[in-house]
């Protein structure tokens, strides 16, 4: 059994890594759907990202009190940034492809740098592609993160969300995600 | 807000307005899994607000970006007909200008296509009840 106390040494070491945006999303006047806490760390069992995402916009554009967004994708950000209107968040892509925003999936000691730079403004972290992150390391490493990303968002002002395929995790790995993150269903 | 109208006895109309088949195949089943049962389907506007007209429903789930005709007056014209209608508006890509025009007409809240259970569970949940 791994302590969540117990923080990996890559993550403790990482640097900052981007220059992050501190601009508001712009509000909308759509309904608020989503009564998520400050502090507290969101998971979601789906194939794909359809409801992390809606969370994402749906946060942003109208909840009163969340006004930053950081997103990790395995998708095109910017085909996410137009979609969804989502001007002013900031977006890094998972990808072994090389660019300024992007950080390949088994860097992920700069997934933890880049949420300790943003969660001191508050604000919501979404991550999709955990079931990438894990391919590309070993699940216990992905876990590790997340509770040191949970970890990092209790101390703050900010709400962390990830998506993760259910289909790719056994039961006890699946139990390991649930003990330190509140479940995203109907 | 919150109180279903229950044309049906106790159960919840939903009407769904949308070009693609699928899509309304879809909408089908996640209202379904969230416990509506009975539904109303248009295909293009005119047969919307016609069906509406007749019919009536609790909430609309309607499509902004359909061939032929403006999305917002379509809400106003079903507005217009009944002006405590619960209309629901839907794209597929966030316009702020659409959906700002849309809420102006009347439409009580916006999601984006592809939509999912949590969505229509929490919109069912707001402005009716099952």
């Amino acid at each position: 059994m791994i302590s969540r106390n117990i923080l990996p040494l890559a993550f403790l070491g990482a640097g900052s890594v981007m220059k992050l945006s501190r601009n508001k999303e712009e509000k909308l006047p759509i309904i608020p759907r989503y009564d998520l806490k400050k502090g507290e760390t969101y998971v979601i069992f789906e194939k794909g990202h359809d409801i992390g995402l809606d969370i994402l916009f749906n946060v942003l554009k109208a909840s009163l009190g969340v006004d930053y967004g950081l997103c990790f994708t395995r998708e095109n950000p910017e085909r996410i940034r137009e979609k969804y209107d989502l001007r002013n968040t900031n977006f890094v892509w998972l990808t072994r492809r090389r660019g300024e925003r992007n950080i390949p999936p088994d860097a992920i000691s700069r997934v933890a740098a880049v949420v300790r730079e943003f969660v001191m403004g508050g604000g919501i972290i979404y991550i999709d592609g955990i079931e990438y992150l894990i391919s590309n390391n070993d699940f216990l490493a992905v876990k590790n993160l997340l509770d040191h990303l949970s970890d990092m968002v209790t101390d703050s002002d900010a709400i962390l969300v990830y998506s993760v395929d259910p289909d790719i995790l056994d039961d006890r790995e699946k139990a390991l995600l649930e003990r330190f993150a509140s479940i995203i269903s109907i | 807000m919150g109180k279903c109208r229950c044309y049906d006895g106790e159960k919840m109309r939903v009407m769904i307005v949308d070009d693609s088949p699928m899509f309304r195949a879809v909408m089908r089943d996640i209202l379904v899994r969230v416990g509506v049962t009975d539904f109303l389907e248009a295909g293009n506007y005119a047969e919307a607000v016609e069906l509406y007209r007749k019919r009536g429903a609790d909430i609309v789930f309607m499509d902004m970006v359909l061939p032929g005709k403006n999305g917002v007056d379509v809400v106003s014209a079903i507005k217009k007909s009944d002006p405590s209608a619960r209309i629901v508006a839907m794209s597929s890509m966030v316009n702020k200008k659409m959906i700002l025009d849309a809420i102006d007409a009347g439409a009580i809240d916006f999601i984006i296509k592809p939509t999912n259970e949590i969505v229509v569970s929490n919109i069912i949940q707001v402005w009716g009840t099952v």
